[in-house]
This record gives structure tokens, sequence and C-alpha cells, in this order.
């Protein structure tokens, strides 16, 4: 790539609010070492300029979207070179979830607000410092018996009432890292998270939820040369669901505890509580590769092991377990970049996974839900530079699934294999110095949707952005995204909007 | 490169070692398979031999709810793919020569696991109840939100073919016993049971004969015999009731003059008579032991019945009283409980109770 053609895609790109690092300034690395605590969410920023373009991600250089151990295998050791400018995105979002099709215990229309705050501070020999805080609001209309936050979540387990009400959650999440080098090629990085939520089902039940996670992530990161680096690290999490059913008027609540889809246990009084604790480790290792200034590899081994508890309080100090679920999840990512001339960017994505999970009878000790789901998925793509200020992307995905589940308390077993593949193309142009637009598009097809049930499923999805230089150090970024899948085997659909519209500030 | 491979080799060791195993026996595999029987009588005077009970109703119970099945024509049935749970399971059927006569049988608290057949042979007994017991229990109020529920009543059921005195007879609410053994138990198996909270007596004394109950006929022994569709329109009309629970100690308890009344013995207390609306213990006594400090004794009871508004509670009732307890409506729903056949008593709530969507005071 010409140094000119350089410095205009980079400042395109700034003008989107990303600044492209050239991978050959980065230092490249390994690791060594042993890990602990650490979070099961982690401080990225906002993608707005690839999601505006159709959520093209390995195929596009960005700052966000590189394969370094940060961004590709969540490890905050590397942010301290990954994320090399200072940085403020002040980001309110809106998205709503609609339409019929859907699964038995959820909403018939699901709207989020939020607010996000995230702030990248580089510091010098003191590493770099990252922030977040957000505000979440969310209305869940008419939603269908459900008690719980996350209802279908892999277990077996399912916590409802008789009615169809409109839930709302509300409450703050507050995230830091911090990333520096502790020694010559040696990195480190830390950070904690802290959510809260309060629920409220304004019903019958009056179902209030308060809902806490805290999560943090420890890793650390080795640069074995300037063309190589490895990391290894841990997030942890630990959350609690309580919930508690009142009539407000005294009068007896009723309330059923599922186990799997048949079984029910009938639970009354004036006053019912159900707790669900939940808590895992996901121990991960990055390899990140950069021979030379045109290819660039990334790859990403994460094991999760997580588990939830379902407990009954019984006085104000024991809870008496009565379901446990555990989930083990193996997960192999890789993606690779290579520029093939000066204006073409070739990618290749491959991922393998490998996911076990289960359900248990405390009480009984018995198996009710066992789950097998592994697969694997390829995807290729790449983008042109048309010319200085235009530039389009494209990515072609496939992946092979194989779920093999077996609901033994409802006498139900399953065995599905199934093809699922995604087009995604995008574009961006920069119609001036301060305004640049992108757009978008999706394919979906899904043979078998895991996720909702259907069968050869289609799926449209529509992304447009602008993004506007205010001035040296202040963007604006909105993005508007529009996706619908539509079931043909039972001729449902749902769709999704979403938009979100980032202030972005280079100094604070 | 060299170096990576060995630190990932341990990396894969660590992490196995933090996986937990699934249980080895999936849950949804246990198996009943029930055999009825009842005894040969009626049909051969000189020998006595076991006639499969065929279209037997099974009511087979666990904390997940009832199911209802019927034997086949050999008296057999099998049921598979349950859950592991403990269950209670209960046979009955009417006698084929004499349907005054109910077979009846049950088997509690059996652990079936998943994997496991419960193989088992129940043999009915012939029960025909021959007097009084209680027949219907309104506790739970009326469809409200200002925590109504004065129109509760005991409907009592004469099922026998002779007419019985209600004289000196007691009503009592026995749910003072909290700690323990729990409500209706025999605290120190002393032969009564402990815990009254209420009691209330027919007038007269036991023996005589001033107050017939007929045969086959209802008393509806209401809290307040006055027709609560006026306060309520929810609730029910019983100002035709046929006996009046009425605190002689209280200035406020509604007394209709039109209607006789049972009156309180128990003097420290000054408010009708009340029980509670999903969980309790009422008990009918002949009325020959009321010094009710020390327990009444259970030979006295007449009938008994707990109810319980948790599937999961278990019985404290004494099981010379009953062996089995009703599961209550929800509290202000307008249901009522009632026995699935007038005064056919088992000795079993939990066989012979049912929930009635409506109350039917007198007439069912």
């Amino acid at each position: 790539m010409e140094n000119g053609q350089l410095a205009s895609i980079v400042d395109c790109a700034r003008q989107g609010g990303y600044l492209f690092v050239s991978i050959s300034n980065l230092k490249f690395v390994t690791f060594i070492s042993i890990v602990f605590i650490l979070s099961s969410s982690l401080l990225y920023s906002q993608k707005s300029r690839t999601s505006a373009m159709g959520g093209v991600s390995y195929s596009v250089l960005d700052e966000d979207e590189s394969f370094d151990p940060f961004q590709l295998g969540g490890n905050t050791a590397w942010l301290v070179n990954s994320k090399l400018q200072t940085r403020l995105d002040i980001s309110p979002e809106y998205n709503s979830n609609y339409g019929n099709y859907r699964r038995l215990f959820s909403a018939e229309r699901v709207n989020n607000y939020n607010t996000n705050f995230i702030g990248v501070k580089p510091l010098g020999a003191s590493g770099t410092f990252m922030g977040k805080a957000s505000y979440d609001y969310q209305v869940r209309r008419n939603n269908y018996r459900t008690l719980t936050k996350d209802t279908y979540d892999g277990d077996a387990f399912f916590f409802t009432d008789t009615t169809v009400g409109n839930t709302t959650y509300n409450g703050p999440l507050f995230e830091l890292s911090h990333s520096l080098k502790i020694y010559k090629s040696l990195y480190a990085g830390g950070g904690i998270g802290y959510k809260i939520l309060n629920g409220l089902k304004d019903i019958y039940t009056y179902g209030e939820t308060v809902y806490r996670n805290v999560y943090g992530n420890f890793g650390i990161a080795y640069k074995f040369s300037d063309n190589i680096a490895a990391g290894i690290s841990i997030r942890s999490f630990n959350s609690q669901e309580r919930i508690e059913a009142n009539d407000v008027n005294l009068m007896t609540v009723r309330t059923y505890h599922w186990r799997g889809e048949t079984h029910f246990i009938e639970l009354r009084g004036s006053s019912q509580k159900y707790k669900l604790a939940k808590n895992g480790n996901v121990f991960s290792s990055q390899l990140y590769f950069h021979p030379n200034n045109k290819i660039e590899i990334g790859l990403d081994v994460d094991y999760d092991l997580h588990s939830t508890k379902v407990l009954f309080p019984v006085g104000s100090l024991i809870d008496v377990e009565d379901g446990y679920a555990d989930f083990d999840y193996l997960t192999f990512r890789g993606k690779a970049r290579y520029s093939v001339s000066d204006n073409l960017l070739s990618a290749v994505s491959i991922s393998a996974f490998k996911h076990h999970s289960w359900s248990e009878n405390v009480k009984h000790n018995t198996l009710l839900w066992e789950w097998n789901y592994s697969g694997a998925n390829v995807g290729f793509g790449g983008s042109y530079n048309i010319n200085s200020r235009f530039l389009l992307a494209a990515e072609v995905e496939g992946s092979y699934i194989i779920s093999d589940s077996s609901k033994y308390i409802d006498d139900r077993n399953s065995s599905v294999n199934a093809f699922n593949s995604i087009v995604r193309i995008g574009a961006e142009y920069c119609a001036s110095d301060l305004v640049t637009i992108r757009g978008g598009y999706n394919f979906l097809h899904l043979q078998h949707d895991f996720l909702f049930g259907g069968e050869n499923v289609l799926g449209n999805k529509f992304t447009l952005g602008a993004g506007y230089k205010l001035s040296g150090n202040f963007d604006i970024d909105g993005t508007i995204q529009y996706f619908r899948r539509t079931s043909n085997s039972n001729n449902k659909s749902n769709s999704d909007l979403y938009l979100i519209l980032t202030l972005r500030f280079f100094t604070f | 490169m060299s170096k990576i491979f060995p630190f990932l080799i341990f990396l894969v060791f660590l992490f196995s070692s933090c996986e937990q195993n699934p249980p080895v026996q999936p849950d949804g595999e246990a198996s009943i398979n029930i055999s009825v029987y009842r005894d040969s009588i009626g049909v051969d005077s000189t020998d006595i031999y076991p006639i499969p009970v065929s279209n037997a109703d099974i009511i087979i119970t666990s904390e997940y709810g009832t199911m209802i099945k019927q034997t086949n024509n050999f008296g057999n049935l099998s049921v598979s793919r349950l859950p592991s749970s403990v269950y209670q399971i209960a046979a009955r059927a009417t006698h084929p020569f004499d349907n005054s006569i109910l077979l009846v049988a049950s088997i509690k608290d059996i652990e079936i696991a998943s994997g496991k057949t419960y193989y088992d042979t129940l043999i009915t007994k012939a029960v025909s109840s021959t007097g009084i017991a209680i027949n219907e229990i309104y506790a739970g109020g009326p469809v409200n939100n200002i925590f109504f529920f004065y129109d509760q009543f005991i409907e009592l059921y004469n099922s026998s073919d002779s007419v019985k005195y209600l004289d000196g007879m007691i009503v009592a609410r026995v749910s003072g016993q909290n700690n323990g053994m729990g409500p209706g138990a025999d605290v120190g198996n002393d032969g009564d049971i402990d815990g009254v909270t209420y009691i209330f007596k027919f007038p007269g004394s036991p023996g005589e004969k001033n107050y017939p109950f007929y045969p086959h006929t209802f008393k509806v022994l209401a809290q307040d015999a006055i027709d609560h569709t006026q306060t309520m329109p929810t609730s029910i009309d019983l100002s035709h009731a046929d006996w009046e629970f009425v605190n002689q100690l209280s200035a406020t308890d509604f007394d209709n003059p039109d209607v006789p009344n049972l009156y309180n013995i128990r003097l420290d207390r000054t408010v009708d008579f009340m029980i509670s609306l999903t969980s309790d213990v009422v008990i009918v006594t002949n009325g020959r032991d009321s010094v009710w400090e020390d327990g009444i004794d259970i030979s006295t009871i007449l009938d008994g019945v707990e109810y319980q508004s948790s599937g999961t509670r278990r019985l404290t009732l004494d099981d010379r009283v009953d062996r089995g307890w009703v599961q209550s409506p929800p509290k202000y729903s307008g249901k009522s409980m009632e026995r699935r056949d007038p005064g056919v008593d088992t000795n079993d709530g939990t066989l012979d109770w049912k929930v009635l969507n409506a109350p039917t005071p007198g007439w069912e």
C-alpha cells in the first residue's frame, strides 16, 4: 500500500472515529504464566463503523476489528497495545425486537434503551486505562408467564406464573480495566465489572427481581518477537437473580417451578421466592502472528465452564438447592488477513466449537436434560478500495452444526444436523473530509434455527450509517439497522430494529 | 512456538480437571405397575379369593400434581415415563353389585427412582360410610380484593340410613399446635389431638335427641347466616343455612335469629368461628369430650379434615382421624373443597376430596 493511499484511508477511517493502526507498528508478543480472576464482559468499544457496514468484520481494517489478543480473545493485557488513542464514546442506543417467531415463555416485544459511556486513556508508562458506565432500561411487553430474566439459558428450569404482563428491568453497569507493561516484553491487565438490575412484572404476582453480576478478568501477554505475541487470560463471573412474587392484595400467589418442559411443581403462598445463582470461568489463550506488513493472523481458544443453581430460600439465610445445570464450552477461533495489493484485502475466518451441557434434579440426582452441540464455521471475505474514498467489503460464511438434545424427563430426543450460511456486504464512502456514509446488507439462511427452533429460516438485514467530523477531536456516528427473519416452516417472523448514536471525543 | 505447546497441554489438563460429571441416571424413566383386587364376598359365599377390579380409578399424586388413570379388564395399570418422585397411589371403584359400596385402597410415600419400576397389588376394602361426615368446606372467600371471607361455611352430610342427632356435638378448629408435630397431631401420644383454636358446640348434650339429622341430607353451618351477596356480589347467600356459629362473648358477632346457633365453649375466645383460608384442620366430634385444654379424644372424633395450600407439605393430622390432606384452592378464588362422593369417607382426604369451582351449600 502506498503511503498516500494509506494516509487517505486512515484519514477516512478516522472520520468515522477509527484509526487504523498499522500492524507493522505493533509489537508482537507471546505470553507465559498463570492467570486469575476475570470477567464475562469485556470493555470493547462500540463497533459502529463496521456494524453500519453490514457487520463485516475480519475483511476490513479497523481498530476495533484487529486480531490481537485484546480484540479477538478479550485479553486485557493487550489493551495497552490495542488502544493507542484517547477516546471517549457516549452512545445512546435503542433496540427493539418483536414478532411472532419466538419461544413460548417470552415477550411479544422487547425494547432496550441504553446509554453507554466508554473511555480509553493511554497513560504512557503507566499503561492504558479503560472504563465503561452504562444504564440499561428494558421493557418486555406481554411477557408470557416467565418471571426470570434469562428464560432460555440452556438449562431445564423455568419459573413462571399464570399471566401475561409487562416486565421492566433497569439498572447501571460499571467496568474498569487497566493494562500495562510489567517487565520487558511482558504485559498484564485486568478488569472488574458490576451490574445490577431491578425488575418488575407488573401484574398478578408482581414478580420483583434483583439481579447482580460481578465479574472480573485478568490476563498476561508476552511478546516473543516483533511479529509474534501470545496471551493467556481468565474471565470469571458470579451472578445472582433473586425473584420474589407477592400479591399486593395478600392473596395467594401461584407460581410454577418447571423441571423440563412437561413437569412442573405448583407453588402457592402469599409470597414465593426463587433464586438463580450462576458462576463460571472462561480460560482463554491467544496467539497473534504478524510475519510481515501483509499478513495478520489471530488465534484464540476459549474454554468456558459455567453453572447455574436453582435455589429456594428457606428462611433468611438458608437456600435449598433444587436444580443444577452445567455448561462446558470449548471454542477455537482463527482469523487471518492478507493484503493482496494496495487496494485489495482478503481474509478468512474459521472457528470450531464443542458445547456440552446438562441439567440435574439435585433432590433425586437424576439427569433432566443433556445437550451436545458442535460445529465448525468457515468464512471468506475481502475488501476493495475502489478509490481513496470508496471501500467495498464482503464476507461469506458457512456453518455446519450437529446438535443432539436429550430431554429425558420430557421423553423427547432430537438429533439435528444443519448447514447455515450468511453473506455480508458493506460499503463506506467518504463524501467529503467531514462526512462519511456507510451501508450494508446481510442475507441469512438457516437450515435449522437452533435459537428459535424454526426450519429453513431466511433473514435480511439492512444497515445504514453516517459519520460527521465536527472538529479534530469530536465525531458523531449514527447507525440504523433493521433485521427480519422468517421461518418458512411455520410462516412466522420477527424483526429487530437497532439505532445507535455515538458521540466520540478524542480528548478528555 | 516450541515454548507454547507444552504450556497449552498443561492448560488442557488444568481445565479438564474443572469439569463436573453429569448424573448417570436420566430422569423420566420411572414406572408403576399396579394390580387392583377385591375379595369375592358377594360372588362366592363358600370361598374368598381375589377378583381383579376393572376400570378402577388409580389416583397417582406427587409433587408434580395428580393424574387419574383406569385399570384394564384384568385390574392392571401400567404407567411409564414418570419422573423420580415420592408418590401417593390410591385406587377407588364402585362395587359391581352395590353402588353404595366403594372399594378403596391406597399406598403412601412411595419413593420411585427413575429407572426403577414399582410393582404392587392393592387389595381394596369395601367402604360404606354410615355416619356423619364433613362434606364441604368453603374457607377461601369469594373473589374480592378487600379481604372478605366472612361467608365461610362447613357442610355436614348424614350418609347413613338412620336419623342422627346433633345434640351436644362439637365443631372445632385445630391449628394451634404449630411446633413439633404440627396441627392435628397427638402430642405425647396420649390418644388426643392438641391445639384447639376455636371450639363451638351444638345445643344440648350427647345422647339427647332434640336436633335430628335426617338420612342423606346436608347441614350447612355458616360463620354468619346472612345473604353475603348484599355485601359482596361475588359471595353467596347463607341466610338459609341450617346452623350458625355465634360467639356469645362477642358484642359484634352477627346472629340471625331465624337460624339456630352453635356456641363458643372456649371462653378466652371472643371472636366468631373462623378457619384459615388455605391451611387448617377442622374436626367434628360427638361432644363427649369437651375439655379442650388437654386435647380432644380421638375416639370422640366423627370426622376430621386437614387442608393445605402447599403441595409439598406433609400431613400433620393424626392418621387415626384421616390419612391424607386436601389440596385447598387459592384464597379469594371463590372455590370450595368437597368430597368426591357425598359422605363417602375413606379416611383419606387426598383420595376423598376435590376442589369445586364454586361452593354448593346444602345441595350437593
